[in-house]
């Protein structure tokens, strides 16, 4: 394609490459592909990009950008399945996911969770596509919008959100957060290239890996509990006769909290538009957002609300629409997996930029779409397996746990390939089961280790840029609205005590 | 893709494939990986990369039918790990052994680095390193980097680390010369991922060369974040590899100023016309020239800071290899990098290559690390005022 065409006339000229046989059987082989890798925690389409490449080399750019589209983001649901089943989040963004998923399945409502992250999912990521194809017009100066004091502002308003998930004790919980501070600390000071924290060892300089932390936190810990309660079922729930829940009901969530999936979506639309972001911090932010939002039943957060489950899956799987922006756009990839696309795309001789947006909008567009069948694909199939995905989270205690905990070492071993960060991972849970055995809530910990980075970094970049007088922070209105968004959130506690809430049992 | 002079190597010695594998072998992501890139390296190569003789004579014999583990201190799917996917299956036909690249990030390199260095010499551990970055850490005072030109046995270079100053293409800095107007006025913001790094170390040792002064906003999550505060106008410059900078580069959103070469980088056509920083014509030199600096110092200044920020991408092994292995690794890595197979490989793949052998390398990064001394405190005082 030479000459440029109006975008409505690359989308449909875009799927009816994607229709044309064989080119959906790509789609539906690679899909199925992630599906599997995606179930593994800690390995995820970025191993299947790397492996792929080479082969990519010999086909035409409509192939290899049919095959990448899941690759890059088609499958992520996958990964809330074993968060939901087990507690164990196959990716970062999806430890999200298990905050209530996990909680329902111990309660035998396995089926409804799945349900709901399965919609919220191919519809979340439905919208991210949808805002990409309207935004193609607008993506670069969307994308660039987004500077330090922008960015600033939004960890600082995700970090004012860890204060409405807190249960229990309020010093606890903001202790909690301190620690997870801290533990975001450790590592280069970004400003001075300083170590921090470090103890001497060149595996801390990098920082506390997410991923492994969350892999402790999650699933290690609850290996130790299962291990500790000598329970049954390893979901702790009932037994599987008695599984109660059903798929229509979770999807059926979806719609009876449009609002917040909406919201979420454009969250996650708009988070993963920011290059170096990513699906963590959108997830994170918008499990804060639904539990700082929710009129009813706050207290049931963290304990198998629905709604837990349905924000951090709409915001984590829009995410992916918004982070083609960048690097279609500026060929600014926004995750390792988009930087192994803009590599593909390079050695298939597309520029990203002006050009690729203009006069090859219809790779663009199957790229999209590819992104797009896979996703509602993968809901299907996962939903399909869903009964069956179901039972497993009522298997005993006993035999479970080696596979979780094997599995859960190999997907930190397999992150960076460093014996360090099974030690890390073992640590942390054993850090996690103390700090659960002891009423000390772990969602804040890992919601300011999440967001931390996010925050300090662009922090020191904004004084920076505003003492060299590039920056004028009161001249930005996307920084000004975050911040005036943070005064709000952090308000809201006091304004509601005025008014009595008007009862519980949502979700 | 330019190529040192290196003699080619002897016709008649051919590369032989692997052996089988070891039944019961532990299966692993990274043997999964690089039994991908074997089969990658023989799409690139053609059905005749296959049908070559086996065997393992010569020098290498003890290394036949061995395991060699081959440690990229970076990520997937970075230039440090694409090299080393290039070279695998290459070195597994020369060597007849089994070549499994392994990534092991961390610490900028340093994480992997130390473990090559700490690997017992036998030849059965190898792997490509930062020259810069080593070297800068090093020299800077940082104890847990390894020193490249010290702690290991060098077999040669694969490429060298091409720096490239840019602006965005809406900053009015559309030139050298217009940025050298407008640094006698106020000092030029320049982004950075890290403080001390190679980037970093390559706009803080040019500037003084150039008469200019700088301001630093580093901390910057990654390279391209801060090319995109370029692209905003948040900062004037980023000076980063032609590698992360290309895409952009290609698509306009940045405008090349400066190449920190010798000579032109490359064949691209956006760097057509772009000014060069070394070399008789270069940038240094007519600036010197201008400022009625000593010329000739100048000169030799600028060609030591191209050569510690183009150190490059080097092939090593832990120091105390055996003479003879050591000559018979060299002598098999030379035969890859000259192999023209090879090259082809490189260039379907858009790698460019600036091989050197065990020789070349050697003496380049020692001279780089000797004469380099000299700009270390320069690099220090930066560092130290941007802790202030």
């Amino acid at each position: 394609v030479t000459e440029t065409v109006s975008v409505a006339q690359a989308a449909w000229e875009g799927l009816r490459l994607v229709a044309a046989w064989p080119n959906l059987l790509h789609v539906l082989g690679a899909t199925v592909l992630a599906m599997v890798v995606a179930f593994l925690p800690g390995v995820s389409g970025v191993t299947l990009m790397t492996l792929a490449i080479p082969f990519t080399l010999s086909w035409d750019p409509v192939r290899t950008l049919l095959v990448f589209g899941p690759f890059v983001g088609g499958a992520t649901f996958m990964g809330s399945v074993t968060a939901i089943l087990f507690n164990i989040p196959g990716a970062a963004p999806s430890a999200a996911t298990a905050l209530d998923g996990f909680p329902m399945a111990r309660q035998g409502r396995a089926k409804t969770a799945l349900g709901c992250a399965a919609l919220a999912s191919a519809l979340g990521s439905s919208f991210g596509v949808l805002v990409l194809i309207l935004l193609v017009p607008v993506m670069r100066p969307a994308t660039l919008a987004f500077g330090p004091p922008e960015l600033a502002m939004l960890g600082l308003w995700g970090l004012v959100t860890i204060a409405a998930v807190v249960r229990g004790s309020i010093v606890k919980g903001l202790a909690a957060a301190g620690l997870g501070l801290l533990a975001s600390f450790v590592g280069l000071d970004p400003r001075t290239g300083e170590l921090r924290y470090t103890l001497g060892l060149p595996y801390l300089r990098d920082g506390l890996s997410v991923v492994v932390v969350l892999l402790g936190m999650f699933a290690i810990a609850e290996v130790i509990q299962l291990v500790v309660d000598d329970r049954g079922p390893a979901s702790g729930g009932p037994r599987a006769e008695r599984l109660t829940g059903s798929l229509r009901e979770g999807a059926a969530a979806v719609f009876r909290h449009f609002g917040l999936f909406l919201r979420s979506s454009v969250l996650g639309t708009v988070i993963g538009a920011i290059p170096a972001v990513g699906g963590t911090v959108a997830s994170f932010l918008a499990y804060g957002h639904a539990v700082q939002t929710a009129r009813t039943g706050r207290d049931r957060f963290g304990h198998g609300d629905i709604r837990g489950v349905l924000a951090p899956e709409a915001a984590h799987d829009a995410k992916d629409g918004g982070s083609l922006i960048a690097t279609l756009a500026l060929g600014v990839p926004g995750s390792e997996g988009a930087a192994l696309l803009l590599a593909v795309l390079t050695l298939h001789g597309l520029v990203p930029g002006r050009d690729l947006m203009t006069t090859q909008l219809p790779l663009v567009f199957v790229l999209i779409w590819s992104l797009f069948l896979s996703n509602w694909i993968t809901s299907i199939l996962g939903l399909s397996a869903a009964s069956l995905l179901a039972r497993l989270s009522v298997l005993r205690a006993r035999r479970l746990a080696p596979l979780i905990l094997g599995l859960a070492a190999l997907g930190a071993f397999a992150h960076a390939g460093r014996i360090e960060d099974v030690v890390l991972a073992m640590a942390c849970g054993v850090l996690g089961y103390y700090m659960r055995k002891h009423g000390w809530p772990t969602i804040p910990f890992v919601m300011a280790l999440v967001l931390g980075r996010l925050f300090e970094t662009n922090l020191h970049l904004a004084v920076r840029l505003h003492r060299l007088g590039r920056a004028e922070f009161w001249t930005r209105p996307i920084a000004l609205a975050l911040f005036v968004l943070s005064v709000i959130t952090a308000a809201l506690p006091f304004l509601r005590r005025k008014r009595p809430a008007p009862g519980t049992g949502a979700g | 893709v330019t190529r040192p002079p290196l003699r080619p190597e002897p016709p008649g010695r051919e590369p032989q494939p692997a052996p089988a594998r070891r039944r019961g072998a532990r299966v692993s992501r990274r043997r999964v990986l690089g039994a991908l890139g074997i089969a990658g390296g023989a799409l690139l190569s053609g059905p005749g990369a296959w049908a070559q003789p086996s065997g393992g004579s010569g020098p290498c014999v003890p290394l036949a039918g061995k395991r060699v583990r081959w440690i990229v201190p970076h990520a997937v799917g970075g230039g440090h790990d694409a090299d080393s996917r290039l070279i695998e299956p290459f070195l597994e036909r020369r060597l007849g052994a089994e070549v499994v690249v392994e990534n092991v990030p961390g610490a900028g390199g340093i994480v992997g680095a130390t473990l090559l260095r700490d690997a017992r010499p036998n030849g059965l551990t190898m792997g490509l390193v930062n020259g810069p970055g080593l070297l800068l850490a090093a020299l800077t005072g940082d104890s847990a980097a390894p020193n490249p030109a010290t702690d290991f046995a060098i077999l040669g270079r694969i490429g060298r680390t091409q720096h490239v100053w840019a602006t965005g293409s809406a900053s009015p800095l559309r030139s050298v010369d217009l940025l050298l107007r407008e640094a006698e006025k106020r000092a030029i913001l320049v982004g950075s991922v890290d403080v001390g790094g190679t980037s970093f170390a390559s706009v803080a040792l040019i500037a003084p060369l150039l008469g200019i002064a700088v301001e630093f906003v580093a901390g910057f999550p990654s390279s391209r974040s801060a090319a995109l505060a370029a692209m905003r106008g948040d900062v004037d410059v980023v000076s980063f590899s032609l590698d992360v900078l290309q895409p952009m580069l290609d698509s306009g959103d940045l405008t090349p100023l400066l190449q920190i070469s010798a000579r032109p980088l490359s064949s691209t056509r956006v760097l057509d016309g772009v000014p060069v920083l070394g070399g008789a014509a270069g940038l240094a030199i007519r600036r010197a020239r201008s400022l009625k600096r000593d010329v000739a110092e100048t000169g030799a200044d600028t060609a030591t800071v191209i050569a510690l920020i183009g150190a490059g991408r080097l092939i090593v092994a832990p120091r105390g290899l055996d003479a003879g292995l050591f000559r018979c690794l060299a002598q098999e890595l030379r035969g890859v990098l000259t192999d023209p197979g090879f090259e082809a490989a490189a260039r379907a793949s858009k790698r460019a290559l600036d091989v050197a052998d065990a020789d070349g390398a050697r003496a380049e990064i020692e001279l780089a690390a000797r004469r380099g001394e000299k700009f270390i405190p320069i690099l220090r005082d930066t560092i130290r005022r941007m802790r202030r």
